[in-house]
């Protein structure tokens, strides 16, 4: 699951939850992949992130402030923010652990880079 | 014609569990060698979004769709477990083990969404018209989503779909169990009920037919589909608010949809 992924998923399919994100991070293992930097895509792409949320995913797998807390002035044309975006949204991957509901603290389990999001019979 | 069976909510989870879930939990791989090609007019839906476009694809089996543009994001999400394995083991797929009714994605997060050949394992029209809705939830001001289902019509005018074409001459034969009160469709035959069973041939990679397991109940390979009617599918599609029908059109034995969120 890369942050990209975490960064659109949410535990609103939980019955009685109202917003379910963002999911906190527990993880096991990560994996950093090198993927092929296109500005772009990392420019388009950061027009859907919800920038709070992918500081707080990095923080939590133990990378604080090593993004700027908001996105910067004309980011198209800044290679070294997009560069940033790019590693912690494409390159970095949780293989296993755990997304945490932030209304609930309901576990979602990551196996082998695969987020469960299936509620149980009871939470539906 | 046929009218479609009405099943409760406990007989429809039931059905689901049985004859969708278990059976391509236990066919995964030999499903996967048979889906390999991406289908034309879904590869140019799907091309028809510019770089940078996110995709999601709901129900999407064993990922043949997550390849077909580079310059997409893709996420697909599955019931199935196995089949979401085999996502990834074709190249670190984005994908999320999830139930089509609710994919756990924010609202309004999808450039594209397609759905192929999914909504007809649900059980009951509320179901299917629940993950068209959460579909078109998924889609952002102006997205586009492609629903295809198969047909109870196999054959349009003269022209036979290739699943009726491939019947090979063997003579089938029907199975019925007492449990089951679904009829058990024929094989490449044209659909006489709305609501069927349709049984799985289990073929490994090395032999022809690979032999049950004998504690395996031969039940376990019939996946249900609710065969859609024409006009069906778009009728359901206009009951959702916020959306606009793009085109509607027969594909190789599917019924189709494009719509768009307004």
């Amino acid at each position: 699951m890369k942050l990209l992924t975490h960064n659109i998923l949410t535990s609103k399919c939980l019955k009685g939850v109202t917003v379910g994100y963002p999911l906190g991070i527990v993880a096991k293992e990560v994996k950093v992949n090198e993927v092929d930097f296109n500005p772009e895509f990392i420019s388009r792409m950061i027009q859907k992130v919800d920038w709070p949320a992918l500081c707080k995913a990095a923080e939590n797998l133990g990378h604080t402030d090593e993004l700027p807390p908001t996105v910067v002035d004309d980011y198209e044309n800044n290679e070294e923010f997009l560069k940033k975006a790019h590693h912690f949204l494409m390159e970095i991957e949780v293989m296993n652990g755990d997304l945490i509901c932030p209304e609930t603290g309901r576990k979602f389990p990551v196996t082998d880079g695969i987020p469960n999001m299936l509620a149980n019979e009871d939470e539906v | 014609m046929e009218n479609s069976a009405v099943f409760s909510e406990e007989a429809a989870d039931e059905i689901e569990k049985n004859h969708v879930f278990h059976v391509y939990e236990q066919i995964s791989d030999h499903f996967s060698e048979t889906r390999h090609s991406p289908w034309p007019n879904v590869k140019e839906f799907i091309d028809s979004f510019p770089a940078g476009s996110l995709l999601v694809d709901v129900g999407c089996g064993n990922g043949k769709y997550l390849n077909c543009s580079k310059s997409l994001f893709s996420i697909g999400s599955d019931r199935s477990s196995k089949l979401l394995q085999v996502c990834r083991s074709r190249g670190g797929h984005q994908v999320v083990n999830a139930d089509c009714r609710v994919s756990p994605f924010r609202d309004g997060i999808a450039d594209a969404v397609i759905s192929i050949a999914v909504i007809h394992h649900l059980a009951t029209e509320e179901r299917r018209l629940l993950a068209l809705q959460d579909i078109s939830r998924l889609l952002s001001k102006g997205g586009r989503a492609l629903v295809y289902v198969w047909a109870k019509e196999q054959k349009i005018g003269t022209k036979k779909s290739t699943y009726l074409l491939q019947k090979k001459n063997e003579v089938s034969r029907t199975e019925t169990y007492p449990s089951t009160i679904l009829p058990v469709h024929e094989n490449r035959t044209e659909f006489k009920h709305a609501d069927v069973l349709v049984p799985w041939k289990l073929k490994s990679k090395t032999s022809g037919c690979k032999e049950l397991d004998p504690g395996i109940n031969p039940s376990a390979f019939l996946r249900f589909y609710h065969v859609f009617k024409e006009g069906e599918l778009e009728g359901l599609c206009s009951s959702i608010p916020n959306i606009s029908i793009c085109r509607s059109y027969y594909d190789e034995g599917n019924w189709c949809v494009e719509f768009k969120r307004e």
